[in-house]
């Protein structure tokens, strides 16, 4: 026997001495012989087959595209001020209606796309990125570094975070940037929960173990073995937090403290219809945004959902 | 158990023609592909085959316990005391299910629920089937039933958990559980395999002693035919859904009639032979969702030779002439004498008489 | 368990500090003179002087850890400061919230927790079926729905379409206080604020029974006879239950969070908002004062999630 053997062709070279029959593994001819697949066509394979994340996705290429071309899709100026044309209802003109001011509901609505897609991908990526890095680092480090990183996360997680944001964005000023670094400062923790034990369950795998006991270092084998492995789960809560991004931007502008207006955003739009004239008497200020809000926030919890399927159908939160 | 080498009167269970598919991702796995077999008042049937054969799956057809909705179970029939346990409706086959016929898992750690007494458990199988009994009677049932499969101090052990017992306990106690109503039917799956080699052989000397005290006929699914040549009367050996031969247990041993079951008795291991010249048998088990046509073993079959009656026509489970009643489904057994002989040959060691040891 | 439940404080411990840390912190980061938020009401009027000797027996004249020390132990001592707007202690004003609100929680998390539970068992004892793939879809839906939208549909539906609800307050002005008005007012805030968790408990119990209904001692249950119905609940969900435990107490900030916006839209006098009232008018101290209550009551529903899962679990009691 050489050295250079690899440990599963060992393992067929032995007759088993078990009452069961030993039976090495030799090709039968009558299993269906699967091509060899990379895991990301299979799991694209079994994203498509789900169909609500399937419409999800699409979903939000639309709205995406709807966000890159605001401007020319855009009827009017969404920012143009028309004291004369305040609170009209639908019409040729304003096909959603005009707003207290006087501005197209339908120009704001598609302009507003555009901060909710830019806060839920900014603040979900950083949110998840600083996850990421304290989740490997606790789950590879273990010891101390880990029990002081977890109880931080014990921490973050304690605190209504909405409370502190509202708060943090009071002291710092309304603005796109704040509000992403905010969300993502407070965000983090679920991330780096599931990241560490990801890696935790990795570090303790056959092949990890061996690469150690061949010598590996530590900080190797998290590049090599540990962070490939978290990548798949990572995807699915990168994909929920930017859902949850979404709708925490939303409630800052609806309670007052989101984007500076006029700035368009979902969510501001609907600050006006905490009047009860507003929300009686013209649904076409406040529906149409709430609306476009949970279509949105659904469309992605839905490719989150059929990411986890398609990733590994055993995953759960 | 000399009494039984042939069977008389009426059978207790009758398979007749029974299937049981499950539809999965990869397609309808055919898990048991009908099979008939017959099990006799008070007899111990063990029945023999790799992991996949359908052993299992065919048992808890039976029991209807099936995994629904992807298992589904069809047939002739499955009479047990003239009832029809395919026909009968879940008020009546729960009736049955933990009274006249109970079962025995493989893993006493899992089948027990973790977060309630044996004791509880135990009770909850009498009284389930007995609305009349007190708890209290319930009670005291159960820690006879412990004392009775050899748990020492029963009145303790009763209000302990499962994961306070070690695994020889915890399938001592599945033993009681199984007997509590008094059975007629005990279905034992692979009773030993999750426990260690010394605990094994008390765990069986408790199941040998409780069939004969209760009587109850046993149906011992195993991979272990040690245990099978230990304890049956009769032997069922399947392979990918099948029954491919059955006899009583010497003439199965002493005188295989399928390629296969030689296959098994060449790959066991005898004190008296060198483990280097154990023969196992070539490939692995065909896949269910499209098994081999003709003859499901004719790819590992070392006496089909690539005659084309394998591979192209499917055996039926035939009668041998002989004074035991002993059926096979291969093409060519009438060569299996030649065949074992050569095997033999080759190992230095006559496989055939060697099981009834 | 008593050694369980050690164990479970040690580690309580240390976040408490953390939170109380972080609270600390805010209260040195935010904009203004620290001492401006331990002061207690009468103090706003005292002279310079006084102030000066206020401040260096707070501590505030030396190093941090010292100024965090003298703050933990003026926290202990129930002050949280005082309200710059109100001119009245923070802890008299949360005490003074704290009954609405916990009306408000209480009813939302039995709401959710009767819709949720039944619904993910049904949907995990047919799993695959037209039930369950509506309650999927359903569930999903609630977590989506922003609950500001939902407040504001339940209002323009129930109360200004239908006329069957007020739109707001704890009861009708000018009323004799009864139960029935009570009740009134606050079905659809309590409703609309479960809405948040029914989606996650849905969830989180149909793959908590999945993960039972598929072990083996169900099979066994089966086998012994047992009735369908007692093996899904006396089986299932008793063994489901204990990791709910702990899904039900994480979710208890989101729903803290939810009072914000919910409170605010029903005219509900409740902490949330006192807390929007208070950040809209920067009375930091009120903030800080609600954010640590709630974090501190989030830990004390962490411990008591634990707890109940020991009781549970035989398993976990060692």
């Amino acid at each position: 026997m050489t050295d250079d053997l690899r440990p599963d062709e060992q393992a067929t070279d032995h007759v088993d001495g078990g009452p069961v029959p030993g039976i090495p593994p030799d090709q039968s001819e009558w299993d269906d012989s699967l091509p060899i697949q990379s895991p990301w066509r299979i799991a694209w394979r079994r994203f498509k087959r789900h169909r609500l994340a399937f419409g999800g996705l699409i979903f939000v290429i639309i709205l995406v595209a709807i966000a890159i071309l605001a401007p020319i899709l855009a009827p009017q100026d969404p920012n143009v001020v028309d004291v004369s044309a305040s609170r009209n209802p639908p019409s040729a003109d304003h096909l959603l209606g005009t707003d207290s001011a006087g501005r197209d509901v339908l120009s704001r609505l598609i302009f507003g796309s555009r901060v909710s897609l830019t806060v839920g991908v900014a603040a979900a990526l950083s949110a998840a990125g600083l996850g990421t890095l304290l989740g490997l680092l606790a789950g590879v480090a273990g010891g101390w570094i880990d029990a002081i990183i977890m109880r931080v996360v014990d921490v973050f997680l304690s605190f209504p975070s909405l409370m502190l944001i509202l708060l943090l964005v009071a002291v710092l000023g309304p603005s796109v940037v704040t509000i992403i670094v905010v969300i993502a400062f407070f965000e983090w923790p679920t991330a780096c929960r599931i990241v560490r034990q990801m890696a935790l369950s990795i570090k303790e795998q056959d092949f990890v173990l061996a690469a150690r006991a061949t010598g590996s270092s530590r900080w190797r084998i998290m590049r090599k073995h540990v962070a490939p492995g978290v990548l798949s789960p990572l995807t699915v809560v990168a994909t929920l937090l930017s859902a949850g991004a979404i709708l925490l931007e939303a409630a800052l502008s609806f309670l007052g403290l989101g984007v500076k207006q006029p700035q368009a955003s979902w969510g501001g739009m609907l600050e006006e219809a905490q009047s009860l004239t507003i929300l009686k008497e013209m649904p076409w200020l406040w529906i149409p945004p709430g609306a476009i809000i949970a279509l949105t926030v659904l469309a992605i919890n839905f490719i989150g959902d059929g990411l986890r399927d398609a990733l590994d159908p055993r995953q759960q939160m | 158990m000399d009494s039984q080498t042939t069977p008389t009167g009426e059978p207790l269970l009758s398979v007749r023609n029974l299937s049981t598919t499950f539809s999965t991702e990869t397609g309808l796995v055919q898990a048991v592909r009908n099979v008939s077999w017959e099990l006799y008042p008070g007899e111990i049937l063990g029945v023999v085959g790799e992991s996949g054969s359908g052993k299992s799956v065919t048992m808890a057809s039976i029991m209807g316990v099936v995994p629904k909705p992807a298992g589904k179970v069809s047939g002739d029939s499955v009479m047990f005391e003239g009832r029809d346990l395919l026909k009968l409706p879940p008020r009546e086959m729960r009736k049955i299910r933990g009274r006249e016929i109970t079962m025995i898992f493989q893993d006493p750690m899992t089948a027990f629920n973790p977060v309630k007494t044996i004791g509880h458990q135990i009770a909850e199988a009498i009284r389930v089937h007995d609305r009349r009994v007190s708890r209290k009677a319930a009670r005291a049932r159960s820690i006879e039933l412990l004392a009775s499969v050899g748990v020492p101090s029963p009145e303790a052990r009763y209000s302990q958990f499962p994961h306070e017992y070690s695994g020889g306990m915890r399938q001592r106690a599945m033993i009681a559980m199984a007997i509590a109503n008094g059975p007629k039917l005990i279905i034992a799956d692979e009773p030993t395999t999750a426990l260690d080699v010394t605990i094994q052989a008390q765990v069986l000397d408790v199941l040998k002693l409780i069939q004969a005290e209760t009587g109850a006929a046993t149906i011992l699914i195993t991979h272990d035919l040690g245990l099978i040549s230990e304890m049956s009367d009769r032997v069922l050996v399947m392979y990918a859904g099948k029954v491919v031969e059955s006899s009583d247990v010497f003439s199965v041993f002493g005188n295989p009639q399928h390629p296969y079951t030689l296959g098994l008795l060449a790959s066991l291991p005898r004190i008296d032979t060198r483990l280097d010249s154990l023969l196992s048998i070539p490939g692995q088990p065909p896949s269910l969702t499209s098994p081999p046509p003709g003859c499901a073993f004719h790819p590992r079959c070392e006496l089909s030779r690539g005659r084309s009656e394998c591979w192209t026509a499917e055996p039926p489970l035939v009668q041998i002439a002989g004074p035991t009643d002993h059926t096979t489904a291969c093409h060519f057994f009438t060569e299996m004498d030649t065949e074992a002989g050569r095997v033999s040959a080759m190992l230095g060691v006559d496989v055939r008489s060697k099981a009834e040891s | 368990m008593l050694r369980y439940l050690i164990r479970r404080l040690m580690i309580a411990i240390p976040v408490l500090f953390g939170i109380l840390f972080m609270s600390f912190m805010f209260t040195r980061l935010l904009p203004g003179d620290p001492l401006l938020m331990m002061m207690s009401v009468e103090e706003f009027s005292a002279t310079d002087e006084y102030m000066e000797q206020r401040r260096s027996d707070l501590g505030l004249d030396k190093p941090v850890p010292v100024q965090y020390v003298v703050w933990v132990g003026e926290v202990f001592q129930g002050n949280l400061g005082t309200s710059f707007h109100r001119r009245a202690p923070v802890t008299e004003l949360i005490w003074d919230r704290l009954g609405p609100t916990a009306l408000l929680t209480g009813t939302g998390i039995l709401l959710a927790l009767i819709i949720g539970i039944p619904i993910g068992v049904m949907a995990a004892v047919r799993q695959n079926s037209w039930f369950d793939y509506f309650s999927a879809t359903g569930s999903m839906l609630a977590i989506s729905i922003p609950n500001f939208f939902l407040g504001l549909m339940a209002i323009f539906i129930f109360s200004l379409q239908l006329r069957w609800l007020p739109t707001g307050g704890l009861r009708t002005l000018g009323m004799e206080p009864s139960l029935g008005d009570s009740l009134k007012h606050l079905i659809m805030p309590a409703g609309v604020l479960s809405a948040v968790l029914i989606g996650p408990y849905v969830r989180y119990t149909r793959q908590s029974m999945l993960d039972v209904l598929r072990q083996d001692h169900i099979t066994t249950a089966t086998a012994k006879g047992v009735r369908g119905r007692s093996i899904v609940i006396f089986h299932g969900l008793r063994n489901a239950l204990i990791p709910l435990t702990t899904v039900i107490a994480i979710q208890i900030p989101a729903l803290l969070a939810g009072t914000v916006i919910i409170e605010t839209i029903f005219s509900w006098p409740g902490m949330g908002q006192l807390v929007l009232e208070a950040i809209r008018r920067r009375d930091y101290p009120i903030i800080i004062g609600v954010v640590l209550f709630s974090a501190v009551l989030v830990m004390i529903f962490n411990l008591i999630a634990d707890l109940l899962a020991a009781i549970l679990d035989p398993r976990i009691r060692l």
